[in-house]
């Protein structure tokens, strides 16, 4: 069995006043995972912890191949090999969408963009005057999935952290951006947070992750999904409830 | 001739000399009466080390590589003016008051856009005239390389009176860049600059001015521009570094088919104070444009002024003030004014002051920008306008003051 690149302990949560994880201990091995739960689980919070966002307060541990991160600022998380594609990331004034990647690839922002670049933005039918926009100012929706992908692909972290990144997009730009994420799978491992799970017709997912109330994970294959389908959360909810009553947690 | 009008402008002068302008804090010049004259220079390596350093800061060559020509004013004298040869019979760079000698027509541009009696400034400057720079491009003349000017003062205490001229005559064309600066800190000064520009018809000028005061400098800069039928006028200002106080509103009179167009970009540091902006008067189909970035830190207090009025029909303007505020001790006020005199006249503005979000510096720290980096490189890329039409040189200009912010050069 794989050692796992990703662990919690007790970890906790807190956005504002509100304990959105509450003493949640899981352990994610390599491969690609899909991250389910009802909306306000606390799915995107989770991801943002591992990333290290300062607006998340954290108490517990995070635990990145044995070596506890959990003070460590997103930087320093970035150096170390993890990424975050946001599910809507914010527009940065002044700063262009080639001055973020320049910073990604770790390159002198005086020197040209390397050729995988404009390869890369073929790939995902962006024009290559995005490039030299403010980042994610006037971008669509599909845009800002675009971009953010691109980002990872450029990034080629060891984790990938996906949050929803084939929601709110059409069937064109769907199909580039899955295109993508399955050449990603191939090169780094990914939790991809997924709502309407159309990112399955392009990756085969190790397991399926489902985050109940910000404190439990239920792990299972994909078959899991279609028992949400057909039964909801509720069931699901209900089950792990049991299952940790009879184990005494 | 010249000489008679002279004499009723110093008349005009005498009456406004205490004539408090409406805005920006008032100063008491007469503390400020000592002359200080300097020699004159054979080459720019002549000057100190100092200076030299100082100066390109302000997009000023020492090397005077690329450049047309090069006018240079210390205190209260002109120490050192060329024009590369190739640009002889094309243009003239000398001083006001040689000009003044030399030709007596300047009684047609002479105070004809800058009334002496505008303020009290404009007064002081006629009654204690200090220098300033006479720039005449001939018709149809392209002047493919930049054209310097800098006005540096270096002695404490003094205030530098200069009045420029710039005629671009008919179908010409030419970048000037003036750099306005001290090396002094602690030493109280006032800059005073009238500047009289005419754009004929057809012709462009670019001008770029970078401003390095410091922390105990009063400047009041006073410019009025003329810009005759199809003229292109692009004002680009940069201000960067601590002033005592700033306060300018210059006018664009554009006549048909004409542009104007007005960049600014501030940054607000220490106790600064600057009153700054641009006013716009478009006739038939002239179109304007003011654009300014600014950021406020510290304690600096900020107010940025435009007015656009749109006289004639098919008139266009806009105006779009951006400003980031870093800390709760500093102050921008956006002040935009539109008026309409003809119904086909289009106008529009926007403006939007904010901090920077944490959410924009959070994202930058996901993508490897530690805090401090994520920060400075929000705040370099909001000052860096991009400026469509501006020539590469002025780019670079821009550039290379903001790369000094960020190492703490300036």
């Amino acid at each position: 069995m794989s050692r796992p690149i990703l662990e919690t302990k007790n970890l906790w949560v807190k956005v504002g006043e509100n304990d959105i994880i509450q003493n949640l201990n899981f352990k994610l091995n390599p491969g690609v995972h899909i991250l389910l739960g009802p909306n306000g689980a606390g799915k995107s919070t989770l991801l943002g912890s591992i990333m290290g966002l300062e607006r998340f307060k954290i108490t517990g541990e995070i635990l990145w191949k044995g070596e506890n991160i959990t003070n460590l600022s997103p930087d320093k998380r970035f150096q170390k090999g993890i990424f975050l594609a946001y599910q809507l990331p914010p527009v940065v004034r002044g700063v262009r969408l080639k001055d973020v990647l320049k910073k990604i690839l770790n390159i002198n922002q005086k020197k040209n963009l390397p050729e995988e670049v404009y390869q890369y933005l073929k790939d995902l039918d962006l024009d290559e005057s995005f490039l030299d926009r403010e980042i994610n100012q006037g971008f669509s929706g599909g845009e800002r999935k675009k971009s953010e992908i691109l980002q990872v692909l450029l990034a080629k972290p060891e984790l990938a952290l996906l949050d929803e990144p084939d929601s709110g997009v059409d069937i064109d730009a769907l199909k580039s951006i899955g295109k993508a994420i399955q050449k990603i799978s191939k090169e780094c491992n990914l939790l991809i947070v997924s709502h309407n799970l159309k990112v399955l017709d392009y990756v085969k997912p190790n397991s399926v992750l489902v985050l109940i109330d910000g404190k439990y994970i239920y792990t299972d294959g994909t078959e899991i999904i279609h028992i949400i389908e057909e039964r909801g959360y509720d069931f699901l909810r209900r089950k792990m409830y049991v299952e940790k009553l009879s184990l005494g947690n | 001739m010249l000489r008679n009008y002279l004499l009723e402008i110093r008349e005009k002068a005498l009456k406004a000399k205490d004539k408090v302008s409406p805005f920006g804090p008032d100063i008491n010049l007469e503390n400020f009466f000592k002359e200080v004259k300097e020699i004159s220079i054979e080459d720019l390596s002549q000057l100190s080390s100092e200076i030299i350093e100082n100066i390109q800061y302000s997009g000023i060559s020492p090397s005077e590589e690329d450049k047309a020509g090069t006018f240079f004013q210390i205190n209260h004298s002109v120490v050192y003016e060329k024009l590369h040869k190739i640009y002889q019979g094309k243009m003239e760079m000398i001083s006001i008051e040689e000009a003044l000698n030399k030709y007596d027509w300047l009684e047609d541009y002479y105070g004809k856009l800058v009334s002496p009696d505008t303020d009290k400034y404009t007064a002081w400057t006629e009654l204690k005239p200090t220098g300033g720079y006479f720039i005449h491009v001939y018709p149809n003349q392209i002047i493919s390389a930049p054209v310097q000017a800098c006005l540096y003062i270096k002695e404490g205490n003094i205030s530098q009176n200069v009045h420029n001229i710039i005629i671009v005559e008919e179908g010409a064309e030419v970048f000037v860049t003036t750099g306005c600066l001290t090396h002094l800190k602690n030493e109280p000064g006032v800059h005073i600059g009238i500047s009289e520009f005419f754009v004929k018809k057809g012709a462009k000028l670019f001008f770029t001015m970078i401003h390095n005061w410091s922390e105990e400098f009063h400047v009041r800069p006073r410019t009025v521009v003329k810009v005759e039928e199809g003229g292109i006028f692009v004002n680009n200002y940069i201000s960067l570094k601590p002033v005592r106080s700033i306060q300018s509103f210059p006018t664009a009179y554009v006549e048909r088919n004409g542009i104007a167009r007005f960049y600014s970009i501030i940054y607000g540091r220490k106790n600064s104070y600057i009153d700054l902006g641009a006013r716009i008067i478009l006739e038939e189909g002239a179109r304007g444009e003011i654009i300014s970035r600014i950021i406020a830190d510290e304690s600096s207090e900020i107010y940025s002024r435009g007015e656009i009025i749109g006289k004639e029909k098919k008139s266009k303007g806009h105006l779009d003030c951006k400003g980031i505020l870093l800390k709760p001790s500093a102050k921008i006020s956006a002040i935009p004014i539109l008026t309409a005199l003809n119904p086909e006249s289009e106008l529009s503005h926007e403006a939007a002051i904010g901090p920077i979000a944490e959410e924009e510096i959070e994202y930058l720290t996901t993508r490897g920008f530690n805090r401090d980096e994520a920060i400075s490189t929000i705040t370099r890329g909001f000052l860096n306008l991009d400026i469509p039409g501006l020539p590469k040189v002025a780019k670079e200009q821009i550039s290379y003051t903001l790369a000094q912010l960020e190492k703490g050069g300036l």
